[in-house]
């Protein structure tokens, strides 16, 4: 596999979306190759950055009340 | 199982209206459709990503009614690393180490919600559902209610957005503190 070929393929093995068999080919070529090795890495640590932005937030309490209230009409 | 989903219904909830309240009224229209068609929930299949349909659907709804912006055409495939590329382009940002890093490591948390939420409807959902929620393609499909395709490239136009606006963060802090060269 050229890097050509990985790029193509690197957004959907950065999703998990690719089958075994393409996986482990693309993963060949990212051992063998420092540039597509260095975007998959940047990419995944970015992918942590948004998720571990977006998971602080909790419920507020009045939404729970609010919510077991509701629930309690039915 | 609404309970146990609450918190990231609500945090969902919270990027797609940008706004606590609409957010908090979201989250009890889904309970209460969820609620109403539980009957039509399939043992054995995803809560989650049931609950995420459900979201999505309400939301859309309400925002329908809301605002009259014209849809969005889905471009061709972006597909490209774009924030990547700008790191490598600067070399370093004044500092020590690799570019590529300084750069992660410059991004902040506030940032990173104010970019997503300021992408357009159908590309802030599918990137909330893929890279904060961890769906796979297919699941998003069904929860959007899309092709696989549309999916895919509404991610990588979506991803291409979030990661230029988040170099726009990157680089106006830089030019604050000015630039060495």
């Amino acid at each position: 596999m050229n890097c050509e070929e990985a790029l193509e393929k690197l957004w959907q093995y950065l999703d998990r979306e690719l089958d075994g068999e393409s996986s482990s080919e693309l993963q060949r070529h990212l051992e063998e190759c420092r540039h597509c090795f260095s975007k998959v890495e940047f990419e995944q640590r970015l992918r942590a950055i948004v998720r571990r932005s977006c998971s602080g937030e909790q419920a507020p309490a009045e939404l729970r009340e609010r919510l077991s209230r509701l629930l309690r009409l039915f | 199982m609404i309970t146990e989903h609450l918190d990231g219904l609500y945090r969902s909830a919270l990027r797609l209206t940008r706004n606590r309240t609409a957010a908090e009224d979201l989250v009890q229209e889904v309970m209460l459709r969820a609620w109403r068609s539980f009957h039509t929930f399939q043992e054995g299949t995803s809560a989650r990503a049931w609950l995420h349909r459900i979201l999505m659907n309400a939301h859309f709804d309400a925002y329908r009614k809301r605002t009259r912006e014209p849809e969005v055409v889905d471009h061709e495939d972006v597909g490209d690393f774009y924030l990547y590329d700008r790191a490598r382009e600067r070399e370093t940002l004044g500092g020590a180490g690799d570019p590529e890093v300084q750069v992660l490591d410059g991004i902040m948390d506030a940032e990173v919600r104010e970019s997503l939420e300021a992408l357009p409807m159908p590309f802030r959902a599918a990137i909330i559902l893929a890279d904060v929620e961890g769906f796979s393609y297919k699941e998003i499909a069904e929860i959007l209610g899309v092709p696989l395709g549309t999916v895919m490239s509404r991610l990588s136009r979506g991803r291409h957005m979030l990661q230029r606006r988040l170099w726009d963060f990157v680089r106006d802090r830089h030019l604050v503190k000015g630039d060495p060269k």
